[in-house]
């Protein structure tokens, strides 16, 4: 006697979890008898259930597997009507279940996936029921894809787009016409980092920010209400050579300033449950710079003198706003990113006055400052006294010029107007000397003007002048 | 021993519930003996009607700040009248404290100190040393005019007879991005010394400073020097810089810092630092800050 199929072919020796199989006794003796249907072993595997035709039988599985393979045996006895000796043939039964896998049995396998990355999974019939075929499906969600299949049944996964519902990983597994299949929920994680004023911003901030601005960087888990269950979520942020992270890289939010003008960017790197997701927020961090037409801007004018600076913007992005700043001692008139700057008052101390622009565009702004000292000149005698007007022909009278507040490095530059003098040597240096020639023509003929600016800033303008005379004037 | 426990805190302005944050942490903070005495709050609102989640707690007369004196002093990080070139929003110190249970008392209002430098000053003397150019100097005296100062706060706690004298300092220290005219590079250096974003000079400025340098040299044994606050440099930026806050111990957390220094008969530091924690909150990037300060 042989237990085949109902259709004679070879016997499930495996049903799958919740599913049944049908078998029948096959070359029965050639004698009137019955037949007797048992189970031994785990018999609460399968449930047997006769059939009307008493050589066939079906089994229920349970819907919990095996605790082994061939835990459960099917005997079929036929026990002749005459009471002869009877006929037994039996056959081992496992209910076996399908199970996605960590490719490390030590873990359970990752029910996160983050866009962007992979993962796989294996495939396991539990028991170990043997042979197996297993088949995978991605659902259709379309937040994973299925990029193959190993030899070994091994399925890689896609995280193709973040879903607040689960994608439906499917596996079916399949021995001895059994089907069992496995579903694992698959929460697809996108990562998504956005710009805040500061803490307290509610609304988001655009791409630009100003040199010297701080910027909130938030990154937020797509979607927002994402289980994460037990795993550890590792962040890092970084940023591009312009920006700089203040202190702490490792949190969901940090922050960040512009240290430099120019296109930029923060990062955002998370990783979760095996998946690494990243978020990259671009920006641009514009600056402001104050020049003068010469270029630099000067770093002291003279009382009187005036100066035209520029804001320049870098790199120059939009329309920006320009709102300039000065101080008591000098005087302003602003028109967008020009000023004039004048000097009206000597600064109290070199350093002490200066000029500052905002640059203003939208919710973003940078900001230049730039000492400016207004200083006074004045011609002295060479011993700091008041100068002396006159000068006898062919005597030599020394001059100097002071500046009020005194400032580093200035650049001087003496000039003389008139033929009854000349001047001896330097006309350069802090102190200049004068040798009178022959008699004025009039009273006050002749004029000594002295030039002081900063090192590197043209000044060629008076900055301050004495009338002298130089001996007896013909004409009084 | 006398000992002050307190927090520090760059809270990032008073909205939602930084208020309720702080109550929260340092009533954990509380749960170990001694109790908070001191809290520095930077970048507090400048307004304070209607008050400010924080401000509000620190006057509530609830725990735990219910000994706490009302009002905290609350002087602005800028002053804009003599500080015409600041750069930056303009936010407030909110400095609390609770004289009651053996706690500091006040010896007067929390002000800023003048970092300006003026002819015969030591920031003067600071800016003036340095062998750079003249624009350069300039630069930075127009910084340190300028830039967010430190709040000086005296306090004493008395123990028998002796009076201690506590020199408390907060700071939320100037970002090199907006004073980058005065920049590290500015003194001469090859590179940034700092990891993090703060600007080098302002802690020569403040450290050079009339008032800071006469403070220090006030300092008898029984009394102590604090510097607390968001100093925007991290912990091994003032550790691998010699120059800064010399023999000084700290507590820090990110840009976070707490400071002292208290001189024994030999002039070294016997101050030192203990239950030191950080708690974070849910307002980056600055965790609320802590640590009792024995000497």
């Amino acid at each position: 006697m042989e237990i085949r199929n109902p259709s004679g072919g070879a016997a499930a020796s495996a049903i799958a979890v919740s599913r049944s199989a049908s078998y029948r006794l096959y070359d029965l003796p050639d004698v009137p008898g019955s037949v007797l249907w048992s189970l031994s072993g785990d018999t609460t595997a399968v449930t047997l259930k006769r059939k009307r035709d008493e050589n066939e039988v079906s089994l229920a599985a349970a819907a919990q597997p095996s605790a082994q393979v061939g835990a459960t045996t099917l005997t079929a006895t036929f026990m002749p009507a005459d009471h002869g000796p009877s006929t037994s043939t039996s056959l081992t039964i496992t209910v076996f279940a399908a199970a996605i896998c960590n490719l490390d049995p030590s873990l359970a396998p990752s029910q996160l996936l983050g866009v962007g990355n992979r993962a796989r999974y294996a495939a396991a019939a539990v028991p170990a029921v043997s042979p197996v075929s297993a088949s995978w499906s991605p659902g259709d969600s379309g937040n994973i894809a299925l990029l193959g299949v190993d030899a070994q049944g091994t399925a890689e996964i896609l995280g193709q787009q973040a879903g607040q519902t689960p994608a439906q990983l499917t596996l079916t597994l399949s021995c001895a016409s059994q089907d069992a299949v496995a579903v694992l929920p698959i929460t697809v994680l996108g990562l998504r980092a956005a710009l805040y004023a500061d803490d307290e911003a509610a609304i988001e901030a655009g791409p630009l920010l100003g040199v010297g601005e701080v910027r909130v960087a938030r990154a937020q888990l797509v979607p927002a209400q994402a289980q994460l269950g037990t795993a550890t979520a590792q962040w890092r942020w970084s940023c591009s050579s312009g920006l700089q992270i203040m202190g702490d890289a490792n949190a969901a939010a940090i922050s960040f300033v512009a240290n430099a003008a120019g296109p930029a960017w923060v990062e955002a790197q998370l990783s979760i449950a095996g998946s690494v997701l990243k978020a990259r927020q671009e920006c641009i961090a514009f600056g402001v710079a104050i020049v003068s037409e010469q270029g630099s801007a000067p770093t002291a004018l003279a009382v009187g003198a005036s100066a035209t600076l520029q804001a320049q913007l870098q790199p120059d992005c939009e329309e920006a706003q320009f709102f300039w700043t000065g101080s008591g001692n000098v005087a302003l008139r602003s028109e967008g990113a020009s000023v004039i700057a004048r000097a009206v008052s000597p600064s109290s101390s070199e350093g002490a006055d200066g000029l500052g622009v905002v640059a203003v565009i939208g919710d973003a702004q940078t900001q230049a400052v730039i000492p400016l000292t207004s200083y006074a000149v004045t011609i002295l005698s060479g011993d700091q006294q008041p100068p002396p007007t006159t000068i006898a022909v062919g005597a030599q009278q020394t001059y100097s010029v002071t500046t009020n507040p005194a400032f580093g490095e200035p650049q001087i530059r003496w000039s003389l107007q008139g033929e009854a003098a000349g001047i001896v040597g330097s006309s350069s240096a802090s102190q200049v000397q004068l040798y009178g020639v022959r008699n004025s023509e009039s009273s006050g003929d002749l004029s000594l003007a002295v030039s002081v600016s900063p090192a590197g800033t043209p000044g060629d303008s008076p900055d301050a002048a004495l009338a002298i005379t130089v001996g007896t004037p013909r004409y009084r | 021993m006398p000992s002050l426990r307190m927090v520090t805190w760059n809270s990032g302005g008073e909205a939602d519930g930084r208020g309720a944050q702080l109550a929260l942490s340092v009533n954990a903070i509380n749960g170990t003996a001694p109790a908070v005495k001191l809290v520095a709050i930077q970048e507090a609102r400048v307004g304070i009607v209607p008050p400010g989640s924080i401000y509000a707690q620190l006057t509530g007369g609830a725990a735990p700040f219910a000994g706490f004196v009302n009002p905290p002093d609350h002087p602005r990080e800028l002053n804009p009248g003599a500080q015409p070139l600041a750069v930056g929003v303009n936010r407030s110190y909110l400095i609390g404290w609770d004289p009651t249970g053996g706690g500091p008392v006040s010896a007067g209002a929390a002000a800023l100190i003048s970092l300006a430098p003026a002819l015969g000053n030591g920031v003067e003397g600071y800016i003036n040393g340095l062998a750079i150019s003249a624009a350069a100097k300039n630069n930075l005296r127009q910084a340190a005019r300028n830039i967010r100062a430190p709040v000086r706060k005296v306090m004493t706690i008395t123990i028998g007879v002796v009076v201690h004298t506590i020199y408390f300092y907060t700071w939320h220290a100037e970002l090199q991005a907006n004073w980058l005219a005065a920049s590290w590079a500015t003194l001469g250096m090859l590179a940034n010394p700092f990891a993090g974003p703060g600007m080098y000079p302002a802690f020569e400025f403040f450290q050079n400073s009339n008032q800071y340098t006469a403070d220090l040299a006030a300092l008898t044994p029984n009394d102590v020097l604090i510097v607390a606050g968001d100093f925007n440099i991290t912990a091994a930026d003032v550790n691998n810089n010699a120059a800064l806050f010399p023999n000084f111990v700290g507590a820090s957390s990110n840009l976070s810092h707490i400071l002292a220094f208290s001189p024994n008969a030999m002039g070294a530091n016997q101050a030192v630092l203990a239950q030191q924690a950080h708690y974070v909150t849910p307002y980056p990037p600055h965790a609320i800050l802590t640590a009792e300060v024995q000497w």
